[in-house]
């Protein structure tokens, strides 16, 4: 039992460092990039939104946890653990861009599925609707956004304007990891069978500290600079949305990507433009990974389960 | 607000105040050379604010490629720098041509001086557009200056043609033939440089928000 725990919580540890590393970019990395701050306090600024995120909101997600597995022990979060864990890396050695939400959702689902699990459909099949409808209303929003907000810039003192939107993106970099530490941390958080809650949220904590400060890597390249390249107003309207977007799934106990809403309101930004000159192919690239990787993470759990248990 | 808004002043607007030392140096070594044309002045006042030009633009390059200015403007704002710094060159090479030669014949010299004085003289207007552009933030305003240089750079370009004029009618040998054609092309170059300047900033100035 206490062996069982203490791998549980290891676990929980390697898989929030990953991802509070791997979505720093998408929180901080506009602050970072454009040298509006340095890396330290744009990793400082970011682990404390997960942070405040995690312990203000984290509960939430437990109706989506519930509805796609009913039944959790230590053994069968391990086994989702364990499997959720070793996809990632192998996308992140990869370079394969994915979801740990949809992947971590198609686990329990997988599992709950070959164990015969009575799983709750009907909020299950509204948590697959809004993966798809949240990032396309992200890109159909972000189009009359950019346009009405490029309209009204171009009667705006540019340097007022610039000092008041780079004070937005620190705040809305905070907001998006509040958002990320509520939603993704809060629902990993959410999947832990009870029992073990305070050292569970100390280990998440220390967890976030590790991930942002030595794995947060270069993710946003891609999305960044293969779709489009950032401007302030393209930024801050972006990263609105996409925080937007997840703190409303947070509000509903849906786990939401923010790598899924922040690219498809890049992808958005880019086709607000009259003169673009964009690449569909990154687009569509990661649309498809993501689709196979939520695919290939239930069958993965499906047949081990069958499997093992 | 105000207090935020100083911590927050971006190297963007940093590096356009100080590009406006740069234009103020064009200014003064167009002064000079409008003493030079009225027979007085010296050449190497006018080298010596080349190379203060050059220190200035070296050091904003350093900046500029060191940090603090969004990535998506670096490759803009060098453009810049290069297009300013390219005017105080102009106008050094205006000096020098200037300098070069003295054409024998008085009525072409005196043509020639008052056309150059002209010339200097769009310049001058020129380069106080491009200043006061370079100090305005609203993208209404930066283009009525940055239309105001492109009228004052297409004068300069009737009068170059009119010297082009004066050098193939007159009776001229092939030296003065050739000193007329350089100076023109020097002084054209000043108007150019500044208008090129002006359409970097407007480019800059638009892109930086959207």
């Amino acid at each position: 039992m206490l062996a069982s725990t203490a791998i549980l919580l290891f676990l929980e540890f390697v898989i929030m460092a990953l991802v509070s590393g791997n979505n720093l970019s998408v929180c901080s990395g506009t602050i970072i990039g454009s040298r509006m701050t340095t890396r330290r306090n744009g990793v400082l600024l970011a682990v404390l939104g997960y942070a405040a995120g995690f312990l203000l909101e984290g509960k939430l997600l437990r109706r989506g946890i519930y509805a796609v597995m009913p039944v959790r022990s230590t053994e069968l979060i391990i086994l989702a653990l364990s499997i959720a864990i070793v996809i990632f890396i192998i996308a992140h050695k990869k370079r394969v861009p994915q979801s740990l939400s949809v992947n971590f959702i198609s686990i329990l689902l997988g599992i709950s599925v070959a164990l015969g699990f009575r799983v709750d459909w009907t909020f299950t099949i509204f948590i697959i609707a809004f993966w798809i409808l949240a990032p396309l209303l992200s890109v159909l929003v972000m189009i009359p956004a950019m346009r009405k907000a490029s309209g009204a810039a171009t009667g705006w003192h540019i340097w007022k304007a610039v000092g008041r939107i780079k004070l937005a993106l620190f705040m809305l970099s905070f907001f998006t990891a509040f958002t990320l530490g509520a939603n993704t941390l809060g629902f990993l958080y959410s999947a832990l069978p009870d029992g073990a809650s305070l050292l569970a949220i100390v280990v998440a904590l220390a967890a976030m500290l590790f991930g942002g400060v030595f794995l947060s890597g270069a993710e946003l390249n891609r999305i960044g600079s293969e779709i489009i390249s950032m401007r302030y107003l393209n930024s801050v309207v972006s990263q609105s949305l996409s925080a937007f977007f997840v703190e409303l799934a947070t509000i509903v106990g849906i786990p939401l990507s923010n790598t899924q809403t922040f690219t498809a309101s890049i992808y958005g930004a880019g086709l607000s433009y009259k003169g673009r000159l964009m690449s569909r192919s990154p687009a569509i690239s990661i649309v498809f990974t993501w689709v196979l990787g939520a695919l290939l993470s239930f069958a993965l759990a499906f047949f081990i389960s069958l499997l093992l248990l | 607000m105000g207090v935020f808004e100083n911590l927050l002043e971006g190297g963007e607007q940093n590096i356009m105040r100080r590009c406006n030392g740069i234009v103020s140096l064009a200014e003064k070594a167009n002064k000079a050379v409008k003493s030079l044309i009225k027979g007085g002045g010296s050449v190497k006042i006018i080298k010596g604010i080349e190379e203060d030009s050059d220190d200035v633009a070296f050091e904003l390059t350093n900046i500029v490629t060191g940090g603090g200015v969004a990535p998506n403007l670096i490759d803009d704002l060098l453009e810049l720098i290069d297009k300013e710094d390219s005017i105080v060159d102009s106008v050094y090479n205006l000096a020098r041509e200037l300098n070069r030669y003295k054409i024998k014949n008085a009525k072409i010299r005196s043509v020639l001086a008052n056309r150059i004085g002209e010339m200097s003289d769009l310049a001058d207007a020129a380069l106080r557009e491009l200043y006061n552009m370079q100090k305005s933030d609203k993208l209404a305003e930066i283009k009525k200056f940055r239309a105001e240089i492109e009228k004052l750079e297409e004068r300069g370009d009737d009068l170059k043609d009119s010297l082009f004029d004066m050098a193939y009618d007159a009776e001229t040998d092939f030296k003065a033939f050739y000193h007329i054609f350089e100076v023109a092309h020097e002084a054209d170059n000043v108007l150019d440089s500044c208008e090129d300047s002006s359409d970097m900033y407007l480019t800059i100035m638009s892109s930086i928000l959207t």
